[in-house]
């Protein structure tokens, strides 16, 4: 059975869903196609290469007139998939309100014609703390002054994309097939389209293969961020016996990239002796932190590196989520590190617990994180941030720690998969936009 | 309990086994949608929100409140107030669970009780997650990026490199507000001509930005995600190298 798209975010869901995965929209609150009651404007002709649809429909729905789109013929029930359609939460002035009785609709589509538009302001909770606000494409050649340069604003399905991005969620298996976007016109040979498990299976053969053969160069070498030594100078000046509040924000999902992290700021955190108070609102969360802490501690055990034994608590779970977390506001500390994969963990931190207590905040992420909590580190509301790979080996290389340090081949194993990965990406984006560059010339001829 | 079954020696190595196979079918899913992949996710998530179950219901009742009712009852009656309340949404919940899709005339009595009972935990929910995030929001992230992009930006006394990215900051946070936030086709129509002008101007400025951001972020989250692949694939090359199997090959490999 076909997976069924949302019409909110896009992610694909499975067939029978109720409600989405990610996002929870109710995939079937609308039995009918939400037709709007007010005049549709019809798609104008393509003018450019690249035209703006005027309903926001994603490119391909810019299929021969009279021509469903393929997808929007094998699944019916799925409104959002046919050309020209606006979710009822997404029409202006509460037009699809459920409630309003049929006539005042019918009276509306007499009286006005209001544009259709693809986005939202805000949708409930979601759309309160998302941080983008899906901006509209207005219809083109309607007259209207600031339609012309408006007008090839982003579409729907990019905004989506962008949407997805700010929220660490690439969608690289929803893209369009290139088959079916609009530069292939009518008897013009498409491009030739990326088979992507191949890129999935390239990508993992570059990455498997200074792993497998234990390849410390050519690219083995730390990139240093700021925030790194910032992180370690506000650890060492910590007094003896410290108290730190840790929000273990990360469970074996992340743990690969997490725990080298996690593991160097431990390190320095029982070599000062700091008392830690772990708390995490995921319920795997403490049994991550326990098996990391045991065997940093045995670690340091075994070298006389700790400052003596400090019986800490040991991790616990709260319950409650987000409206649990200002509870912890209300203690005490000398500094509180968040150790998360997600810009949310650390986020979510600085906006409820850090305001209350006042006390400075260390951030330790996954590198995905780290642009959207640059301007926290820049603002003075994060200590320091040590981010991906490159943070725990410049973190690590700070230790005045000869066997930590022995750890940083282990970490340059891992820094070459990872810069060679990198350039796979690099490769297969510019040859993309070549091919796109190339093939839309043609077009255009 | 769990330390106990997980002390003895196959277990922990039966452990790694399972972890690898599992790995495996997971990583399979590139071939495409097959049904060991599936077999390997619905495993793993099932047995992820199992754990999740049981270690919340065992935080549960070590919760302090919850423990003051188990020792005195009657000591503290509000602690009985959260008691009450997710008993009246976990009921609710159950109600539209159980009877959804029914058609006929609304339900009465007992069912038509629950309904209304579960909007009050509901709401309670709903007001408190939305004061919480609102509230913070503003106090955690937008005032204090405001005022620092503010700060740093109208400072004519600074160097002039700084006061120019000082500037630049404040044009491309404008901007990309005014991109997300303005819809040219409601916001702008019938104003003056040099207003629409230059909102159309700050919105293809807020684009590019937005699309820089976009990219800059692309590229750090397949940094992330490929850090992620890469030790899962040491793990695996570690297990491997730590198996008998692998002992055997290495001494008939050298003794060869």
């Amino acid at each position: 059975m076909s997976p069924i798209l949302c019409p909110h975010c896009g992610t694909a869901n499975r067939a029978g869903s109720y409600f989405c995965n990610r996002c929870g929209a109710n995939l079937r609150g609308e039995q009918e196609p939400p037709t709007p009651s007010f005049p549709v404007q019809p798609a104008q002709e393509p003018t450019s290469a690249r035209p703006a649809s005027p309903s926001g429909t994603p490119p391909a729905a810019n299929a021969q007139p009279g021509e469903q789109p393929a997808s929007a013929q094998e699944q019916p029930d799925q409104p959002w998939l046919q050309p020209g359609f606006a979710g009822a939460d997404d029409a202006p002035g509460e037009a699809f309100d459920q409630d309003e009785p049929e006539d005042a609709d019918a009276g509306m589509a007499e009286d006005t014609e209001i544009p259709l538009v693809a986005g939202r302001l805000v949708s409930g909770i979601q759309g309160l703390i998302e941080p983008i606000r899906v901006a509209t494409v207005p219809a083109e050649g309607d007259g209207e002054p600031v339609a012309g340069a408006a007008a090839s604003l982003l579409d729907t399905d990019r905004l989506r994309r962008v949407r997805m991005l700010m929220a660490e969620e690439p969608l690289l298996a929803a893209a369009q097939p290139i088959a079916s976007a609009p530069w292939t016109g009518p008897g013009q040979r498409p491009l030739a389209s990326l088979w992507l498990p191949a890129v999935f299976l390239l990508i993992g053969v570059v990455v498997a293969f200074p792993v497998l053969w234990q390849l410390t160069r050519p690219t083995g070498a730390a990139r240093q961020w700021p925030g790194v030594q910032e992180a370690f100078m506000t650890i060492e000046r910590l007094p003896p016996q410290a108290d730190v509040q840790v929000l273990w924000a990360y469970d074996p999902a992340t743990a690969g990239e997490l725990d080298l992290v996690a593991a160097a700021l431990m390190r320095h955190l029982l070599d000062k002796g700091a008392q830690l108070q772990v708390v995490s609102l995921l319920p795997n969360g403490p049994a991550t932190a326990r098996m990391l802490l045991a065997a940093v501690h045995d670690e340091r055990r075994q070298l006389n590196r700790s400052a003596g034994e400090v019986a800490m608590p040991p991790p616990r779970f709260l319950p409650g989520g987000v409206l649990a977390l200002p509870s912890l506001g209300a203690q005490g500390a000398s500094l509180a590190i968040v150790l998360g994969a997600q810009v949310d963990d650390v986020q979510t931190w600085l906006e409820q617990v850090a305001p209350r207590n006042g006390v400075a905040v260390i951030a330790a992420t996954g590198a995905g994180a780290d642009p959207a909590l640059r301007p926290y580190l820049a603002s003075g509301q994060l200590a320091g941030l040590v981010s991906g790979y490159d943070g725990a080996a410049s973190y690590t290389a700070l230790l005045d720690d000869l066997p930590a340090r022995g750890r940083e081949r282990e970490i340059q194993l891992q820094l070459v998969g990872q810069n060679l990965g990198t350039i796979v990406f690099l490769f297969l984006i510019i040859i993309g936009n070549l091919a796109l560059l190339v093939n839309g010339r043609r077009g255009d001829g | 309990m769990v330390d106990l079954l997980s002390s003895p020696a196959w277990l922990q190595t039966a452990g790694v086994w399972v972890g690898l196979g599992m790995a495996l079918l997971v990583f399979s899913a590139i071939l495409g949608d097959h049904w060991l992949a599936r077999l390997g996710q619905y495993l793993l998530v099932g047995a992820g929100l199992g754990y999740a179950a049981a270690v919340t219901w065992h935080t549960l009742w070590g919760l302090a409140f919850v423990q003051e009712l188990i020792a005195l009852p009657g000591a503290q009656p509000w602690n009985w107030t959260p008691v009450v309340l997710a008993s009246l949404l976990a009921l609710a919940a159950g109600e539209r669970l159980f009877f959804q899709g029914e058609g006929g005339p609304p339900p009465a009595g007992v069912r038509r009780f629950l309904r209304w009972a579960g909007v009050l935990p509901a709401a309670l929910l709903l007001g408190a997650g939305v004061a919480i995030i609102a509230v913070g929001t503003v106090q955690g992230t937008l005032l204090p990026q405001f005022l620092y992009a503010a700060v740093t930006g109208v400072r004519p006394e600074a160097a002039i490199d700084v006061f120019l990215t000082g500037v630049l900051v404040l044009a491309i946070t404008a901007s990309a507000l005014i991109f997300f936030a303005v819809d040219p086709k409601r916001h702008l129509v019938g104003q003056p001509p040099w207003v629409q002008r230059l909102v159309t101007g700050c919105i293809w400025f807020g684009q590019r930005a937005a699309w820089l951001a976009a990219g800059v972020l692309f590229a750090r989250l397949a940094a992330s995600r490929t850090s992620l692949l890469i030790a899962q694939l040491e793990w695996m090359r570690a297990t491997f190298v730590a198996t008998e199997l692998w002992q055997t090959i290495q001494g008939w490999w050298g003794g060869r």
